[in-house]
């Protein structure tokens, strides 16, 4: 009898336990069984010929008596046992070892399965049913194979990898003396399909639904290899990657996710200010950097700093905005700076506007030797001179200083392309008074036009409107008249 | 004052590195410009040396000369040549994270001093101005602004020393600013700086205080400015003006942009234009259409508002098309008509009509050389311009950028005859040493080729520049230039 308990015993582990693992007298709940094809050392194939023992054994538990109790020294039989066959005379010696045992990934509890075994009075066929190929002989004992689990477990999904409830069968890779070896091995689930956009996109709902899924086979470590902010709560779920764990070698990828693709998005991105978990799933603040000077917004400066963070973030680059890349924004981008001035704010300070508007370099705002031919330009009034030049602080100093400006005398000279100037240069100077001002004083021209003047010569058009011109400044108007022209 | 501007600025750069939390972005740009000219000179001559052209015309050695019954006549003769040598040492910089969130300081400060030479150069007397220099506060949705700020829109610069309030929200924004008013164009109060200057600026200071509103939406910006200043014992206005700015996309992918101001003392629309933008040929022509309606805005501390300026209403066409990957053209076609000058003339009235043309080409015959060509014609009524300008730039290291230029062109200035052809050119060099230093120095000699019959040389003009900028502090823009 004695002869054949053990073999039986045998048979029974190794019918599956082949690849058991675990530390058994620090979790005795638990077997810890190294998952097939994992690089584990306990994830090799039968190392005791089950089947050649026919017969032996009618019981899986003659030999595994430990299973069914959870009692983990006695899963295996004791090597010597073997002698009572093989004692070099009617059988030859063997020298076989229980397997090494190691913590695994799975979390699988005999003794658990067992009493819902006998709870169903099959103690036997319970065996058989993982551990003996379908179909085959009752020591025909295989590799375990998960879909074997899959069967009777509730959430019974399609295909291994695809289940929700992976905690069910397995225990986080952290908890694996030698995870960080055994995770390079491990097989990609189908709906990774890494490379693919649609699952780098939906993964977080995945975690956000079932972290304990994603802590079957990830670390911090590997959200960290990516997600620029460690600070998201399906991420604080992950077991914290153990110390001295090799590091993990992911390359980081961030395809653009639709709404970022829009062409509003630029301006739109930062209103309402957007919720910063999502920016920092891919960003960080030196992104924002990137356009935004700097003190950046609020929102922005929430994110991490690039050298605090492990993951390279996707690095954005300044871009100029679409409504800057047409040939004639350089003239046309007043109307956007006066309607929108927050939108140059976003990128420029004013600094930079008096840079070029009022540069003292060459070229600046104006184009390189425009001063020696902007006669034409000043008459045409293309630009309003008197929007950054004062006129009788700038024009005229020059005018003066090149001998184009006046100096009191009002008798021809200078516009010597009009014969009598003096006495036609009213509708020249009407049409194109901010040139007078470029290079005559208010006086010049109060010589006449005044009513100490010479010849009295009214300035004001037909539409001039005295009331209102006194109501507003009523002492300009004693530049030419002796008293309130209308009364006062 | 330059030395120490400059010292000031090297000691800025040179600063430690700041506490964590804190930054600061700046720059300093120093340059130094070179000028030579002859300036214009009156002068006199005796009736018996004037000869008289067959257009009529008086003369003197080929100078126009004018003549009054009376007196001598006169004419305007060019001068000796005139040098000015002018530096400038800017400093702007925005430092933040100074111990209260949202705070941060901006500032823009400038030195001049006219080095060499006996040419009064524009304001190159003015030894210091603070440009820009004020504290933002940033808190939620509302920002505030104290110190001297300069601000862009519609209506121009305007600068004041003072307080701005702003509101955003939800695209929304609107703003409340005030203080005292600094002069057009001067960074400085218009006390100080329009005393000597204007005929009748009063010796007081001015106020200028408004309002802002807008909304900024996915295609459309609006913007309505008003803004008025006040002598400061309230005995008049200096201005009282209103802008409204438009930028907006229609249907088509049909760009508009519209804007127009209004002077409320004068009761008149000021400026106002309409631009339609659209691309077509799949995008590789950009046409643009403008109409534009221009009157000159004065201050009502002067009196040239009240001599009743007329404006000019204009008509632009504006394209610009790729002609390959490496050579694209813009082409842009004005014309304007002045209004009704409401004066009694003698003779022929006098040209109220004026031309533009202009005709850029740009062409890339290889990775590291451009070349562009310029042919502007700007006929006008009172002033004339016909010009063609080339320049290739090659890229003669990746740091370094090497610019030839050549131009000629012909232009008559204010209701004044012709000063003959110039022709011209010159060179300059950007080199990029160092993310943080840029250098650039160029030269440009300009020669007359014949003019009014007198001698070649009257015009004769020579310009030169040296430029050191550079870049400090932390802010990642550093990387790009200055912002």
């Amino acid at each position: 009898m004695g002869t054949l308990r053990l073999p039986l015993v045998m048979a029974l582990v190794g019918l599956g336990l082949i690849v058991l693992s675990g530390s058994g007298t620090s979790a005795p709940a638990f077997d810890g069984v190294a998952w097939p094809g994992a690089a584990s050392p306990a994830a090799e194939a039968d190392s005791f010929p089950h089947l050649p023992h026919d017969g032996l054994f009618p019981l899986c538990t003659g030999c595994h008596a430990g299973i069914v109790e959870g009692d983990v020294p006695a899963y295996y039989p004791e090597p010597a046992s073997c002698d009572g066959c093989h004692d070099g005379e009617e059988e030859e010696r063997v020298d076989w070892a229980p397997p090494v045992r190691a913590v695994g990934l799975l979390d699988f509890s005999h003794p658990v399965h067992a009493d819902t075994v006998a709870a169903a009075g099959e103690e036997e066929a319970a065996c058989a049913s993982c551990h003996v190929a379908e179909e085959g002989e009752r020591l025909e004992v295989v590799p375990l194979e998960a879909e074997r689990c899959l069967s009777c477990h509730d959430d019974e999904p399609d295909a291994h990898f695809e289940g929700q409830d992976c905690a069910s069968c397995h225990r986080t890779l952290a908890e694996v003396p030698g995870g960080d070896l055994l995770r390079d091995s491990l097989p990609t689930p189908d709906d990774h399909a890494v490379g693919e956009d649609a699952f780098l996109f939906d993964h977080g709902f995945t975690g956000l639904n079932d972290e304990a899924r994603c802590a079957t086979c990830h670390t911090q470590d590997r959200c960290l290899s990516c997600h620029v902010s460690g600070d998201r709560a399906e991420i604080q779920a992950l077991p914290v990657t153990p110390s001295g764990w090799k590091a993990l070698e992911a390359e980081a990828r961030y395809p653009i996710p639709e709404g970022h693709t829009s062409d509003v998005f630029e301006v739109t991105h930062g209103r309402p200010a957007p919720a910063t978990a999502d920016c920092s799933t891919c960003h960080t603040q030196d992104d924002c950097a990137a356009c935004h000077v700097a003190p950046l917004p609020a929102s922005a400066q929430s994110l991490p700093r690039r050298p605090q963070v492990r993951a390279p973030g996707v690095g954005l680059e300044a871009q100029m905005p679409t409504s800057h890349q047409t040939p004639f924004f350089m003239t046309a981008h007043t109307v956007l700076a006066s309607a929108a001035p927050d939108a140059c704010s976003t990128c420029h300070t004013q600094t930079y506007c008096a840079d070029c508007h009022d540069a003292q370099r060459s070229p600046g705002y104006h184009p390189q030797g425009f001063a020696l031919r902007h006669a034409a330009a000043a008459g045409a009034q293309t630009m309003e001179c008197s929007t950054c030049h004062n006129t009788a602080a700038f024009c005229v100093q020059c005018h003066v200083e090149v001998g184009f400006g006046s100096s009191g005398r009002l008798g021809p000279g200078y516009h010597d392309a009009e014969p009598l100037w003096l006495i036609r240069h009213g509708q020249g100077a009407r049409q194109g008074l901010e040139q007078c001002a470029s290079c005559h004083t208010q006086r010049d021209c109060l010589q006449c036009h005044s009513q100490l003047g010479a010849f009295k010569v009214s300035p004001h058009g037909p539409d001039f409107d005295p009331v209102q011109a006194q109501e507003r400044n009523p002492w300009i108007c004693l530049a030419c008249h002796i008293r309130p022209p209308l009364g006062g | 004052m330059l030395r120490g501007l400059v010292f000031a600025a090297v000691l800025i750069a040179l600063l430690p590195p700041s506490l964590a939390g804190q930054g600061m972005r700046g720059w300093a740009s120093s340059s130094v410009r070179f000028f030579e000219l002859r300036p214009l000179q009156l002068d006199t001559v005796a009736s018996d040396q004037i000869e008289v052209g067959v257009d009529g015309r008086t003369r003197v050695d080929g100078l126009p000369v004018s003549c009054t019954p009376g007196v001598p006549c006169t004419f305007l003769r060019p001068g000796g040549s005139e040098t000015a040598v002018v530096g400038s040492q800017d400093v702007g910089f925005t430092a933040w994270g100074l111990g209260m969130t949202g705070l941060s300081f901006t500032g823009l400060v400038r030195a001049r001093d006219r080095l060499r030479g006996d040419l009064d150069w524009p304001l190159a007397d003015d030894p210091f101005d603070v440009l820009v220099g004020y504290a933002q506060l940033q808190r939620s949705r509302f920002r505030l602004r104290l110190g001297r700020q300069d601000t862009p829109s519609g209506l121009g610069f305007s600068g004041f020393d003072g307080a701005a309030v702003r509101w955003d929200g939800g695209g929304w924004w609107a703003e409340a600013f005030g203080g005292r008013s600094l002069a057009r164009g001067l960074n400085e109060t218009r006390r100080e700086a329009l005393r000597g200057i204007e005929d009748f600026v009063p010796d007081q200071e001015a106020y200028l205080w408004g309002g802002a509103a807008g909304a900024r939406f996915v295609r459309t910006a609006v913007g309505l400015r008003y803004q008025r200043e006040i002598i400061a014992d309230r005995s008049g206005l200096v201005a009282e003006r209103a802008a409204l700015d438009l930028s907006t996309f229609l249907p088509g992918a049909l760009r508009v942009e519209a804007s127009a101001d209004y002077d409320v003392p004068f009761d008149r629309v000021g400026k106002a234009h309409l631009s339609l933008q659209r691309a077509l040929f799949q995008g590789r022509v950009l046409a643009e259409v403008t109409a534009r309606r221009y009157v000159p805005y004065f201050e009502l501390s002067t009196v040239w508002g009240f001599f009743s300026p007329v404006s000019y209403r204009e008509a632009r066409l504006k394209i610009a098309a790729g002609m390959s990957r490496t050579a694209g053209i813009e082409v842009s076609l004005a014309a304007r008509e002045y209004g009704d000058a409401s004066v009694s003339t003698v003779f022929e009235p006098l040209e109220d009509r004026g031309y533009q043309a202009e005709v850029t080409g740009r062409w890339r015959p290889a990775e590291r050389v451009d070349v562009q060509a310029t042919w502007q014609l700007d006929w006008g009524n009172s002033a004339f311009l016909n010009s063609l300008d080339a320049a290739v730039g090659l890229q003669v290291h990746e740091a370094v950028r090497l610019r030839l230029t050549g131009t000629t062109f012909q232009q008559f200035e204010a209701f004044r005859l012709g000063d003959g052809r110039a022709l011209g050119g010159g060179a300059s060099l950007d080199v990029r040493a160092t993310d943080r230093i840029h250098v650039d120095a160029g030269t440009l000699i300009l020669r007359q080729d014949a003019g009014r019959g007198g001698s070649d040389d009257v015009w004769n003009q020579t310009r030169g520049w040296f430029g050191l900028r550079y870049s400090f502090g932390d802010d990642p823009a550093l990387r790009r230039g200055g912002r």
